[in-house]
This record gives C-alpha cells, structure tokens and sequence, in this order.
C-alpha cells in the first residue's frame, strides 16, 4: 500500500486506539499494519488455537478480514463515528495453508450513511502469498456521541 | 475419507481435539443429526466488541461450526470446506447464550446449501441477531455412494 496517503494524525489515534479495544483481535494475535484513507492491512501468525488440522481456521479467516474491511472504512468516517457491519458475503477459494494470512481491506463506495468495502486475503507459505479468500461487506455508519466532523 | 461414524459424541470430541477456535471461543455443539446441527455460544471474555456485543465474526464462526456439523452428520465426511457465506446482522447481540441453528436448503452431490440463524436462548427463535446463508463444497472424490 506504499504511495497511499497518510491518514491526519487524529484519525491515525483514533483507528489504532479503537483496535486495541478489539478483544477479538488480542485474543487470536492479530496485528493492524497498515492504515491510509480508505485502506487498512491486518496480519496474523499462524498458532495452534487459530488452526484445524494445520490450516487457518475459515472462522479466523473471517475475522481478520471482517476487521480489515471494517477499519478500512472506519478510515474515511468523520472523528467519532462507528461502523457497524450490516452484511457480508465471504468466498473461500483454497486452504489458508502457511505461515501468516493478510488481509488487506479496501473502499469501494464510501457512502453517506453505508460504505462498501472489499477485502483480499492472502496465505503466506515458502515465500509466496497466495489469495485464499475475497469478502465484500456493507458498514453502517453510525455518528458517535464524540463525533467532531 | 474416515471411517468414523459421525454423530453428536463423536462430532463434540473432534471439536474438542482438533478445533481449539471452539473453546477459545466458548462454543459446543448440542445437536447434530442430518437434519440439521445446533450450537450454543456461552462465549468468554476475548469475544466482545466494545460495548458489550458478541463481535460479528463470532457470530460467523458459529454459523461455521454450525455447517460443519450438519455436514459431517449429514454426509458422513469430513472432506468438505466452506466456499461461500453471505451473513445479515439484524442487531447486536447483547445477551449469552446464543444458539445457532442449520438446516439443509439443498444437499446437491459436490454443493450444499444451509440456512442457519442465530438468535439469544433466552429469547423467541423469532428474534434473530443474524441469518446466513452458507455453502459447503465437497471435495473432489469425497463423496460416498
């Protein structure tokens, strides 16, 4: 995601505090790595409490990507805003076999009051990232009492 | 392919030896014939979305767990995968336990579809939190005549 802008420094603490609050999140070890306007990239190491039978779960698969679509477009949502999921629909191409999965969430239709994201997910084994799964998702935006813009 | 008869003790036990997800999470199974599985969510303290409710990708590894179920009941297999699901949320879930319940739409030879729904046990079973509509493929060579 290099060349994308940055995020102004009040939405950048706003995105990271938010998913420090994401018990979900600490529980499975999953990493924020990237957010820009409009995009955010989440990672997770493989473990055994995330795995079946050695590949990742497509439960966790969902959750990484789930996340990475929704602060994705929490990244174009004024100061204090939420995003509520409202719907998602999830393809599983193949096995989430490898060391690490990607997921990297993206804006399609920043909307008034519904936003429509997209989001890739990437298994990563022997040097190589494989696309395992595609999701594409409606947030809801819901103005915070805090909202500021 | 397994020879494993699968029914609720045997489906509870591989949950619990090769499915960790389902206790981080704090799932078990209740009921699992070919007709259609049930799961109970009673949920642990990493589930939580701020503000109290169950986080949405808890809801859909229910529904998962839920079809994964209901698939080895249903076809004796343990050789299919989730290729597709498309989940609505209708509203935050706010009280546990939470029950998840599929059943079969369509049992095709390579494709199954299931409807499954999610609502509070404490609740109406009319009262839904979310619906889903997954799919489950069968991998190439699993299937028994």
């Amino acid at each position: 995601m290099s060349g994308v802008a940055a995020l102004a420094d009040a939405k950048a603490s706003e995105v990271l505090a938010s998913f420090a609050r994401q018990r979900l999140m600490q529980t499975i070890g999953a990493e924020l790595t990237t957010h820009a306007p409009g995009r955010c990239a989440i990672t997770l190491p493989f473990n055994e409490a995330v795995g079946q039978q050695g590949v990742f779960h497509s439960g966790v698969v969902l959750a990484v990507a789930h996340t990475a679509g929704r602060y994705a477009a929490l990244t174009l949502l004024p100061l204090g805003s939420e995003a509520l999921t409202l719907q998602y629909r999830i393809n599983m191409m193949r096995p989430a076999a490898g060391y690490r999965i990607l997921a990297e969430g993206m804006v399609l239709r920043p909307g008034q009051s519904v936003c429509m994201t997209r989001v890739d997910v990437f298994v990563e084994h022997a040097g190589q990232r494989t696309l395992c799964a595609a999701l594409q998702q409606n947030i809801l935006r819901v103005p915070g009492p805090k909202e500021v813009s | 392919m397994t020879e494993t008869q699968w029914n609720l003790a045997s489906i509870r036990s591989h949950v619990a030896t090769h499915l960790p997800l389902a206790a981080l999470l704090g799932i078990e199974v209740v009921a699992a014939e070919p007709s259609r599985a049930r799961l109970r969510l009673v949920g642990n303290a990493g589930i939580g979305r701020p503000g109290g409710a169950v986080a949405g990708p808890v809801l859909y590894a229910m529904a998962d767990f839920t079809t994964y179920a209901l698939t080895l009941a249903l076809r004796q297999e343990d050789t299919a995968a989730p290729s597709n699901m498309l989940i609505n949320f209708f509203g935050p879930a706010l009280e546990l336990p939470l029950l998840c319940e599929a059943v079969t739409l369509r049992a095709g030879r390579r494709l199954i579809t299931y409807d499954v729904r999610i609502w509070p046990e404490a609740a109406d079973a009319g009262r839904l939190v979310a619906q889903a509509t997954a799919t489950w493929a069968i991998a190439r060579g699993g299937v028994r005549s």
